[in-house]
């Protein structure tokens, strides 16, 4: 043994503290509750996280786009003539023209 | 061929999550891990945390783990020094990087001497010595490693290990020359 091999025999690492073992046991028990536990270093998750947020955004739109869809015209002359109350006239003539369309068409 | 892991035995229950493997594991290289952690960061409390973040590493990395390649030991050993290199370099040096010159070496080493600790000496020579050269020593000197263990654990070549490690023996006996001289006497 060298000179500086002694000395360096001097400088000796403390044992670990009694706690030391507990504390990684208690950390090791909530790591492993999954059967298939993520490791530290993937993140292809928060990949996906930003596609579902997308996708959730693009269907909530989707859906207030189908729901807020105004009523055809036909519907709506209806209604307008139905308040000032011509909707039997109204509905007797739209009625009538496709009828007597289809009678010149026979003829 | 590679030579069988020591601790194959507990493979099995580590990789099952069987929590008495893991207490099995730390009862048989804890205090090696926790080693490199002090005698590369000089502090136990840091030493500690290095010990806690290695085996956690493990248990996380086990269902995973590849038999044939590294022992258990030698890739804790390897985490544990990449940690503490990476400590080092975000937080600044915890000891410093710098290299002093001999005569602030001497000086370093004869206050030590004034207050009749060698062990302090030794430990501030070894504070100063670059983070890299620190490990060599820790791994060939302290965790007893052959040159060729080390330059893996260092991910080196072993020529390029051999001479950082020749560089921190140098650099020590420079800074302990004092200590060296008196107990040559």
């Amino acid at each position: 043994m060298t000179d500086l091999n002694s000395l360096l025999d001097q400088v000796k690492s403390p044992e670990p503290s009694d706690l030391l073992k507990a504390r990684i046991m208690q950390k090791a028990k909530s790591q492993r509750l999954s059967p298939n536990p993520q490791p530290a270093n993937d993140n292809h998750w928060k990949r996906w996280t930003g596609v579902a947020a997308i996708a959730v955004v693009m269907g909530v739109v989707g859906l207030s786009t189908l729901t807020s869809a105004p009523p055809n015209e036909g519907e709506v002359w209806a209604e307008a003539a139905q308040d000032m109350g011509y909707g039997d006239l109204y509905a007797w003539v739209e009625g009538d023209a496709s009828e007597s369309l289809t009678v010149n068409e026979d003829s | 061929m590679s030579k069988p892991d020591p601790d194959n035995d507990l493979l099995p229950g580590l990789r099952d999550g069987d929590e008495t493997a893991l207490a099995r594991l730390m009862d048989r290289h804890l205090k090696t891990v926790t080693a490199i952690g002090y005698y590369m960061l000089g502090d136990a409390s840091l030493a500690e945390d290095v010990a806690q973040s290695t085996f956690l590493k493990l248990w996380q990395s086990a269902p995973k783990w590849k038999p044939g390649k590294a022992t258990l030991l030698t890739w804790m050993r390897r985490v544990a020094t990449n940690d503490c290199l990476d400590r080092l370099r975000k937080k600044g040096p915890i000891y410093s990087d710098h290299v002093p010159d001999a005569a602030d070496d001497q000086q370093t080493a004869l206050e030590a001497l004034e207050e009749n600790d060698t062990v302090k000496a030794v430990r501030l020579a070894l504070a100063s010595l670059p983070d890299t050269q620190r490990a060599a020593i820790t791994l060939s000197y302290y965790q007893q490693l052959s040159q060729k263990d080390g330059a893996e654990i260092l991910g080196q070549s072993v020529k390029a290990y051999e001479s950082l490690l020749s560089r921190a023996r140098i650099n020590l006996k420079a800074a302990l020359s004092p200590l060296v001289e008196r107990e040559s006497i």
